[in-house]
């Protein structure tokens, strides 16, 4: 059922040209452009290259994902999806998948960019590619959360941007702090995980099992605890049709992400 | 089907009643037993058995403790006003809602906690159709019978066989956005039968058709009963009721004010004779004639004093002579007349009329 969701987001993303330009297009010539650029100096390659990632993954999942499941809602499509047989779960799968997909393959191509045009290959390439999927098990829980919020897509473009902030804080923060032993600061915030991942590709010798673990485990904890929060706020029917009665209407609409 | 109700006697206009001076005219108070009975002869589980269902918006009670059943294979037509309870209901009957009170069970099983369950063997018509609208409506047949756990393969009928029964295989490859409402409606009829259900919740069945495709549609809901399905669908249209419907209920500020079949409600409602008099005092002399006939009720029409006089009688055209020949012995001058039969109108105007809200 998730597959046949995923192809259906798929072909309507390819049919939507504004969509198809915001999620596919823009990302890639954005951070081309970025590539083009001179290449930083030492370890401002790593930092550089953790922060165009995780702009990435906001934009391209976050954003997306959250006028996607703004859009379906409002215009009773998740309603409908609901009607089947299919779970929650894989409803959202097959709703977020694709934004999923898209941001995982575009920063990987990215990290491919950057590594031939600034000359900087990462030691450990498959912690790219773990910090990537462990953004984006983060911003999957929060894109979850902000949708439970936002009214419209038009909504989603003021709802998604405490997280873009948050997000670059956090890695903003977590690059500024040196990449040795347990940093709670760096792992409690949402993007610091993830950025300890990343920024171990480039820094081998930071890559120790316990940060690895600590790290990856912190990705998992905040996309359960932004998943946890979605549950009991997350709605599957449009916000007009409870309106009228106010927040209980509301309350009483809301049914949880489950089954 | 057992729609009944609990609602009180709301208070109407006095009428002069033959037996026994004013009285306040009750709604047809419709009880389970004798409904119920066609389902326990059958030995069958209603397909939906709503009891004591209330849900309530804040403090505002939408829907105010109904007992709603619908027994297999019937159309049940759930009518009522703007604003009197019927969309919530079905939101309580399709799971996206949670009752305040009462219980709901659909298909033998909790349409909330079990909607995976239930959805394997309901179909439904959403009012607004919540369908995307770059698909066409080929492929939104085809990902609906993959949603509902239909492989391609399966020797179910086939989304082109879907399309053709509704009259929209012309269409099949045209965008959903760029479908009239008419056409919309039809893709999600095709898309409530897609999986077979025994059951299915059409909300509004023929808004926006033309009088071409309501009738197509009314052919294919008759149809699905022909095939063994049940069929709850809420209308505005009376005539969509009594032309498709076995049971009808009618909802009125929350409650189920009457139930039954179409021949039950209007057999509860008298036919009425509406005649204009020139002035108070004729109405006065043929209201001695016409008191014996039934329920009479007078009330000014016109600005120049012209009086109207109503009876309500069980013989209409008995007592359309009676009252003719009343009015050529007195030598009255009569203006309009009518006689209007009882029908599900009647009920339903009868109904919606008398009463405030109490909510």
């Amino acid at each position: 059922m998730s597959l046949a969701l995923l192809r259906t987001e798929l072909t309507l993303l390819y049919r939507d040209s504004t969509a198809f330009t915001t999620a596919v297009a823009l990302p890639i010539v954005i951070g081309g452009l970025w590539a083009l650029n001179d290449p930083p100096i030492g370890q401002g390659i790593a930092a550089m290259a953790v922060l165009q990632l995780q702009l990435m993954l906001a934009f391209t999942l976050h954003c997306l994902g959250v006028m996607v499941l703004a859009a379906r809602r409002e215009r009773g499509v998740l309603r409908r999806w609901r009607a089947s047989t299919a779970s929650d779960t894989a409803i959202l799968i097959g709703t977020l998948g694709v934004p999923a997909g898209l941001a995982i393959v575009q920063a990987l191509a990215l990290t491919g960019a950057t590594a031939w045009l600034w000359d900087a290959v990462p030691a450990r390439p498959e912690l790219v590619l773990a910090g990537v999927v462990g953004g984006v098990l983060v911003l999957l829980g929060w894109t979850v959360l902000v949708a439970a919020f936002t009214r419209s897509s038009e909504h989603s473009m003021i709802t998604t941007l405490p997280v873009i902030l948050l997000l670059v804080f956090s890695t903003s923060f977590a690059l500024s702090r040196p990449l040795v032993g347990l940093d709670l600061a760096v792992l409690a915030l949402p993007g610091g995980p993830s950025t300890q991942l990343m920024r171990m590709a480039w820094d081998a010798d930071a890559a120790t099992a316990p940060a690895l673990l600590s790290a990856g485990g912190a990705c998992l904890a905040h996309a359960l605890l932004a998943l946890g929060a979605a549950r009991a706020r997350f709605r599957w029917t449009p916000q007009h049709r409870a309106a009228h009665g106010g927040r209980a209407a509301r309350r009483s609409a809301s049914t949880s992400v489950s089954s | 089907m057992t729609p009944r109700t609990r609602s009180s006697s709301p208070p109407t206009p006095a009428r002069h009643d033959p037996r026994g001076g004013p009285r306040t005219a009750s709604h047809q108070e419709t009880h389970a037993a004798s409904h119920a009975a066609s389902h326990d002869d059958a030995g069958t589980e209603p397909v939906i058995d709503a009891r004591g269902l209330v849900c309530r918006y804040g403090s505002f009670e939408a829907v105010r403790g109904i007992d709603l059943q619908v027994g297999a294979g019937q159309i049940v037509a759930l009518l009522g006003t703007n604003g009197a309870g019927k969309t919530t209901t079905l939101e309580a009957l399709r799971g996206e809602r949670a009752p305040d009170a009462g219980a709901v069970r659909v298909l033998g099983a909790d349409p909330r906690r079990q909607r995976r369950r239930v959805a394997a063997d309901l179909g439904i018509v959403f009012q607004d159709a919540g369908l995307p609208e770059d698909l066409n409506p080929r492929e939104t047949v085809t990902l609906w019978q993959r949603l509902q756990g239909i492989a391609a393969d399966a020797g179910r009928r086939t989304p082109d066989a879907l399309l053709e029964q509704v009259g929209l295989l012309a269409r099949a490859e045209v965008a959903v956005g760029a479908l009239s409402g008419g056409e919309r409606r039809r893709l999600e009829l095709a898309l409530a039968v897609a999986a077979d259900p025994r059951l299915i919740i059409i909300d509004e069945p023929t808004t926006g058709m033309d009088p071409a495709s309501r009738r197509t549609t009314w052919e294919l809901v008759r149809g699905l009963r022909d095939e063994g399905r049940s069929v709850l669908l809420t209308t505005h249209y009376l005539e969509e009721a009594e032309a498709l419907a076995d049971h009808i209920a009618i909802m009125h500020h929350g409650r189920i004010a009457a139930a039954g079949t179409l021949e039950e409600l209007v057999a509860a409602h008298r036919s009425t004779i509406d005649v204009q008099l020139a002035c108070e005092r004729d109405a006065r002399r043929l209201l001695d004639h016409a008191r014996p006939l039934g329920d009479t009720t007078t009330s000014p029409s016109t600005p120049d004093g012209r009086v109207r006089l109503t009876v309500a009688t069980d013989t209409p055209q008995r007592d359309l002579h009676r009252l003719l020949d009343a009015a050529a012995d007195l030598e009255l001058e009569l203006g309009r007349l009518h006689a209007t039969p009882a029908s599900l109108d009647t009920v339903f105007h009868h109904l919606a009329d008398d009463t405030e809200d109490p909510r």
